[in-house]
Formats: structure tokens, C-alpha cells, sequence
């Protein structure tokens, strides 16, 4: 009878899996190898995993110094699974210090010597992009992101293209489907100035976390955004906390299920998290938690601690150091420490584990 | 009961709460639900609009055994003021029931397009694989693996790394 089982409802059931699952049972027969390596499919199982809870396939990848990308599975830690749940990739030939440029729908892009490479840390694929002539300027300083556009069904990287020598702000974009790049010029804005680093992608923008001078002279923390549609910057959320005399800290954005993460230290070592799905300035964030970290020890206070996680069960990832992340369980304040392996880890980027593939324009990659 | 009243033509929703419809299994055996159970059935609902709701309707897909337990979970998913969490548990305890009748209720829901049915138990099976080797997904679905040994390794060998 179970041969009997309609393929609609086999697909039905295929698309309730994770992604993890999927790769494995591309082995299952020639049938599932087609089914689960095509394009439609994935694209109906990233809108599945969307309608539902994320948080279960969110993973995070990390670059080290000497090129090692590791995915750091934070909910399998937490259940004992032990240092063993960090996978090292495979198939992607090491890259010099990887820089993360960002994540969007299971794509992770990477930022190489001499080019962007697209990777998807759950099925292994790798493009690498054509490269445009300023790589190096953006791997130095300056903006990048990468992220999806629903108008045009495209992916799309923007980078920093400005020379010291340019009046206005130029960017470079880059279409996942057409295979090319194209650059934009925007006015010069004071905001500008502070934008720098990996924006985060959500809600078909990228967002940083910037200073802005309001009224006397004081400056005021806000969200930005760079529209991937418009392809236009605003301003779009306020912060949770006013930082102010240096007593609170916004230490940087993120990205928690489907909403917007941010997180701050205060001047008493409380290590808090705050989560949003709004936008506009009158847009309200909910605090997540918030832990008082004197009971961490060694505290490294010249590296900013980051909080990268908060684990179903009420634990918080923190990143300590460029060796080590802990999970801190504010429950009965203990820690646990995992040791991220003997490359310095650099960069991190939050991403979900999905079928989408950088081949845009193929479907099944045999 | 005796045979129905005349079929309103008025659509889904019931004329008088009690109204009954009868249907035969594949092997013969007649059930009676209610038509506000019924409606979670879209087949069934599509039978009643067209006035086929007369005699015992045919339903030569499923077995008595199936249709009872079907029957069981459209009236108790119509039944007024049962809150989420209860229904929820009760679900649990509907699917908690071996492999091939998970399957069997699959194909019954299917047929008879019950999407809360269908769901169900579809996430039922789905928890049941995915843990599962290839090997175990072949037996499980009595799938006969068309690749020769040299294309499994190669698969294998590209996707080796899921297998950790």
C-alpha cells in the first residue's frame, strides 16, 4: 500500500522536512534525487519553513583566520549533542579569511581574496561570482550585504564601489540572476559616514545600526536600511535603549526566528536582547532577556562580548573571544564553554538551514 | 434513520443539526455521521451540494475499519467548544497508532479531502523519517532504489557530509 502513495502527497510530506534530512534522502532514488533537487521544490519548501518557526533551522556559520568555515549548530549544543554538532565544510576550497558579507534564505555570501563567492553551508553548493575590479577596497572598510529582492525574484549583493576621489556614494550591485553587476550613485548623506560592515537582511532590506545627529549636538542611535527594491537608504527603526553617557552599549543587530535581534551591554555587565517585528519610528521592540554577566568569568573586556543566540530552551550563545563561545543559562547562571576550534574565528552571519541553490537558473544540479 | 428528507438546496450548512448522512465502505459496512462532520469532508460536501446525499453514499476506497476511525474524527473536529489544547491531545492520541494505518488514514483523507486529516498525519510521518538512512526510507515506503551501486556511491559521495 505504500506503493500506492500518491506523489503529490509524498511531496506533501517531503516538504515538511528539514533541509538536512532532504540532502540525505536525495540518495533515496533516482525519483527523490530529481524531486528534492528542483528548483520549484525548494522554493515551495523555503515558503513552508517560512509560515512556520524557524528558530529550529537557524544555524550559524564562522570564518576563521585561515580560511575554516564552520557551521555552529546552537540548539544541538544545548542538547548535550556536544562539540561534535560543529561541522566543518567541505567543497569549498579555503578562502583567506573568509568575510561574511551576509545571509539571506540559506545563502550565505563570502567575501574572498579576490572575489565573492555564494555558498549554501546545508546542500554544499558553491558559485563564485565574477569579480568586480574594487574587491579589495571592500574588503578594507565600507558597506555590504546581501539579500532578496520579491519584485524582481532576484538576489542581489551590494558593495561598497566609492573611491576617496567621489562626490557622491557610489554602490555596486550585483543580480544573482542575470549574473552581473551594475553601480548606483546616491547623494551624499551624513548618516553615511557611519555605515559600515555587514548589513543584516530582513523584510527585503539590509539594516544597520547607525548614529544620527539630532538636536543639540547630541547624536541618537537608529536603525537604517538600504531598501533592496528602491535601492534607496532610510531610516527605519528607532532603538530599543537610548544610549546614554556611555552607560548602555548597542552592541550590534541580528536576526532571532523571523525577527529583527538586537543587543546591548549596560554599565552594571547586564548583557540584554530585544527583538522586533515593526518598522517605522513608532516601532516597539520586546525584550528578550535580559542576564546579569557578572557570573561569567573572564570576561574579556577588550572584545565585546556578543550575545548570537537565544536557544529554545531559554539559553543564551555568547560569543566571548575569537577562540571561544559559552552558553550561559541565566536560569542557574552557569556557563559552559565551547572552545570554536584553533583558527580565530573572525566573523560569524546567522543563517537558515534551506534547499535554495545559487544556480538561480538551474534546477536540478546533477 | 429512515430514508432522508429532501435535499435543501441551500448549500453547506446544515437545514436541522441532526441530519445524518450514510456511508458504505468498500466492504460493505454502512456508517452514519452527522452532516456537520461530514462537511470537514470537501468530497463529501461537493456529494451533498449535488443532491447525491440520498442513499448510502459508495466510498469503495476505504474499509470499514478506516472509515470508522474517519468518521470518529470528523464528528469529534465538528464538535462545538472543544478548545485547542484538548484537541490537540486528542489528535495525538487518533495517530498513535502503527505505520500502516498512519498510511491508511493518509489515503483516506487524501480521497476524501480532509485537509485537517491530511496535515495531521502528514506531519506524523514526517516526524517518523526524518531521522531516518536512505535505507530506511526504501523499506519504509517499499521504494525500489533504481540506481546502480556505482551512481548510490556517487550520490553518496557528494552529499556524504549530511550523513555526520
Amino acid at each position: 500500500m505504500a506503493e500506492s502513495m500518491p506523489e503529490d502527497i509524498v511531496v506533501d510530506i517531503l516538504l515538511r522536512l528539514p533541509a538536512k534530512s532532504l540532502v540525505r534522502f536525495k540518495c533515496v532514488c533516482k525519483r527523490w534525487r530529481s524531486l528534492i533537487s528542483d528548483r520549484a521544490f525548494a522554493k515551495s519548501h523555503l515558503q513552508r519553513l517560512k509560515a512556520g518557526d524557524l528558530i529550529p533551522s537557524q544555524r550559524f556559520i564562522i570564518s576563521g583566520c585561515n580560511g575554516s568555515l564552520k557551521t555552529v549548530d546552537y540548539e544541538a549544543l544545548d542538547d548535550g549533542g556536544g562539540e561534535g554538532r560543529m561541522v566543518v565544510p567541505h567543497g569549498i576550497k579555503p578562502l583567506w579569511e573568509p568575510r561574511i558579507v551576509g545571509s539571506c534564505d540559506g545563502l550565505v555570501c563570502l567575501l574572498g581574496p579576490s572575489n565573492f563567492v555564494i555558498y549554501n553551508p546545508t546542500t554544499r553548493e558553491c558559485i563564485e561570482l565574477p569579480g568586480p575590479n574594487f574587491v579589495d577596497r571592500v574588503r578594507l572598510s565600507g558597506v555590504s550585504g546581501f539579500g532578496y529582492d520579491s519584485q524582481s525574484d532576484d538576489y542581489k549583493l551590494v558593495a561598497d564601489a566609492s573611491s576617496s576621489s567621489d562626490e557622491n556614494w557610489k554602490l555596486a550591485i550585483f543580480s544573482l540572476k542575470s549574473g552581473s553587476w551594475r553601480s548606483i550613485e546616491l547623494p551624499f548623506q551624513e548618516e553615511f559616514n557611519e555605515l559600515t560592515g555587514q548589513g543584516v537582511y530582513w523584510k527585503g532590506a539590509l539594516h544597520w545600526h547607525v548614529y544620527v545627529l539630532c538636536m543639540y549636538d547630541k547624536r541618537e542611535g537608529v536603525i537604517m536600511s538600504f531598501d533592496l527594491l528602491e535601492e534607496k537608504f532610510h531610516e527605519v527603526l528607532p532603538v530599543p535603549v537610548p544610549e546614554v553617557d556611555e552607560d548602555i552599549c548597542l552592541l550590534g543587530l541580528g536576526i532571532h526566528g523571523a525577527n529583527l535581534f538586537i543587543n546591548n551591554c549596560t554599565h552594571d555587565r547586564r548583557i540584554e536582547g530585544w527583538i522586533t517585528d515593526e518598522y517605522g519610528r513608532g516601532a516597539s521592540w520586546t525584550k528578550l532577556f535580559s542576564v546579569d554577566c557578572s557570573a561569567i568569568i573572564n570576561l574579556d573586556r577588550d572584545f565585546e562580548q556578543t550575545p548570537l543566540a537565544y536557544t529554545s530552551s531559554g539559553k543564551i550563545v555568547i560569543w566571548m573571544d575569537t577562540k571561544r563561545m559559552i552558553m550561559f543559562n541565566p536560569k542557574d547562571n552557569t556557563c559552559k564553554d565551547y572552545l570554536l576550534g584553533t583558527d580565530l574565528v573572525r566573523e560569524y552571519a546567522i543563517y537558515l538551514e534551506t534547499l535554495v541553490s545559487p544556480y538561480l537558473d538551474g534546477g536540478a544540479v546533477e | 434513520m429512515s430514508s432522508s428528507p429532501p435535499p435543501s438546496s441551500a448549500a453547506a450548512s446544515p437545514s436541522c443539526p441532526k441530519k445524518m448522512i450514510a456511508l458504505r465502505s468498500s466492504d460493505g459496512e454502512t456508517f452514519e455521521i452527522e452532516e456537520a462532520a461530514a462537511l470537514q469532508s470537501k468530497t463529501l460536501e461537493n456529494m451533498i451540494d449535488e443532491d447525491c446525499a440520498g442513499t448510502p453514499i459508495p466510498l469503495p476506497n476505504v474499509t470499514g475499519k478506516i472509515l470508522a476511525k474517519v468518521v470518529e474524527f470528523c464528528s469529534k473536529h465538528a464538535e462545538p467548544g472543544v478548545d485547542d489544547e484538548s484537541l490537540r491531545a486528542w489528535d495525538a492520541e487518533f495517530v498513535n497508532v502503527e505505520q500502516a494505518t498512519v498510511f491508511d488514514y493518509i489515503l483516506a483523507a487524501n480521497f476524501l479531502e480532509i485537509p485537517t486529516l491530511l496535515n495531521l498525519t502528514c506531519n506524523v510521518v514526517a516526524d517518523m523519517i526524518r531521522g531516518k538512512t536512505p535505507d530506511e526510507i526504501r523499506k519504509f515506503f517499499n521504494i525500489k532504489s533504481i540506481f546502480s551501486p556505482e551512481e548510490e556511491e556517487e550520490v553518496r559521495r557528494e552529499n556524504h557530509w549530511a550523513f555526520e
